[in-house]
């Protein structure tokens, strides 16, 4: 089991072109060389915090707040989600539950665990890290669907007569979280996992 | 030392020798799994058609009436532009910033990066820019968001079930095929055989 680092190669992160580490160009796609991503827990850790504290306001503040024939109704993501398994849509209910509140809190875990894990000199299961890490990234994508959902009601609603669709400050900080998150696992980098194997 | 026949692992840095593969086959890491390079089948052609198709319904996408509500007789249509300007319009900014970036500027972007790549390609050539270009839309690739965009709409229909009738646009059926062509042009390139037919050194 030999890695690049140890035969002194380095993988270039656009094309995969290996070239020994004094290179600072890749030869083929002219991508600046690092060994690993430059400066990558530090990084990840600064935006993870960041988004971890904008998850507050986030779950706290109303995300959009509906005028509708006289009636002003504020909501929250957790408010939206208990009103849809009120009303009998529970498959919506439990998507926006997942995409919304579950995944970008268990996203911010995820990736601190990795974060710790990466630091500590004896790293429990290699294996099971790059899972997690491979999860982390997928997933983090489609917390954007309330995004886009009160951008279409915005959109759709506001030259409206009857109802007025307002966005509030939740849906600006929750918009936030899922980037920061996004940029924190790109800044993290998965090699680190398996720095220390033999 | 020639080490153009090796490839690491992008996740666990592992070495491997490079092996010639067959049409649809994928090489994967001995040690984590991760997928290190497979072989498409008819790969240039393949993307370059899904490409083409993809750039077509993005214009009809972005220029036809998108959604509409009626509600007491009254209807309001808007185009996916509205989505984004109505947003600004709220002094929601940042928000409209990247739901423009995520939902308009990339995926328009990537077609035409992956057009202005491939059509070269196509008769043999590798112009001077399509290095950076295809460096370019591989970088912006993660924020290609127009398949969580169409879950989006499906809350936004559930959510305005009890409010107003929601109308669908012609340009809507032409955003679904949309999503459908960019996750297949997506599957259809290997990233590392495209950067090897780039590759111009002698």
């Amino acid at each position: 089991m030999t890695t690049a680092k140890q035969l002194g190669l380095v993988s270039c992160h656009i094309c995969s072109q290996l070239s020994p580490v004094t290179e600072h160009e890749c030869p083929r796609c002219l991508a600046p060389l690092h060994l690993r991503k430059v400066s990558s827990v530090q990084r990840s850790w600064a935006l993870l915090i960041t988004a971890a504290m904008l998850y507050i306001p986030a779950m706290i503040y109303p995300v959009t707040t509906v005028y509708a024939l006289g009636q002003v109704q504020a909501s929250t993501l957790m408010g939206s989600v208990v009103h849809f398994f009120q009303s009998g849509s529970w498959p919506i209910a439990l998507v926006i539950f997942t995409a919304s509140v579950a995944v970008p809190i268990l996203k911010i875990i995820g990736l601190a665990y990795l974060l710790i894990s990466t630091q500590r000199k004896h790293k429990s299961n290699p294996v099971q890290l790059t899972r997690l890490y491979r999860i982390v990234e997928f997933v983090g994508r489609w917390s954007m669907i309330d995004v886009f959902v009160v951008a279409i009601l915005v959109a759709l609603v506001h030259i409206g007569i009857f109802i007025k669709i307002i966005p509030g400050l939740g849906i600006m900080a929750f918009t936030g979280v899922v980037v920061l998150t996004m940029l924190a696992a790109m800044q993290f980098d998965p090699r680190l996992i398996w720095d220390d194997e033999s | 030392m020639n080490f153009d026949n090796l490839i690491a692992c992008h996740e666990c840095d592992l070495i491997h020798e490079r092996k010639t593969l067959e049409e649809g086959e994928t090489a994967l890491c001995q040690r984590c799994g991760a997928t290190l390079y497979s072989e498409k089948i008819d790969m240039v052609n393949r993307s370059l058609a899904l490409n083409f198709a993809a750039f077509i319904l993005y214009l009809i996408a972005i220029s036809l009436p998108f959604l509409g509500i009626e509600a007491k007789g009254i209807v309001v249509e808007i185009n996916l532009l509205q989505s984004v300007t109505a947003l600004y319009q709220q002094d929601m900014k940042m928000m409209s910033v990247v739901v423009c970036v995520v939902l308009l500027i990339v995926p328009a972007v990537r077609i035409v990066g992956m057009l202005l790549v491939l059509i070269p390609l196509k008769i043999n050539q590798v112009p001077p820019y399509s290095k950076w270009t295809y460096y370019f839309v591989e970088w912006i690739a993660p924020w290609n968001m127009v398949e969580v965009f169409l879950i989006g709409i499906l809350v936004t229909f559930v959510k305005l079930g009890d409010l107003a009738k929601v109308l669908l646009g012609i340009s809507f059926w032409a955003f679904v095929v949309l999503v459908v062509i960019i996750i297949a042009s997506n599957v259809s390139v290997d990233r590392h055989r495209l950067w090897d037919q780039l590759d111009t050194r002698a």
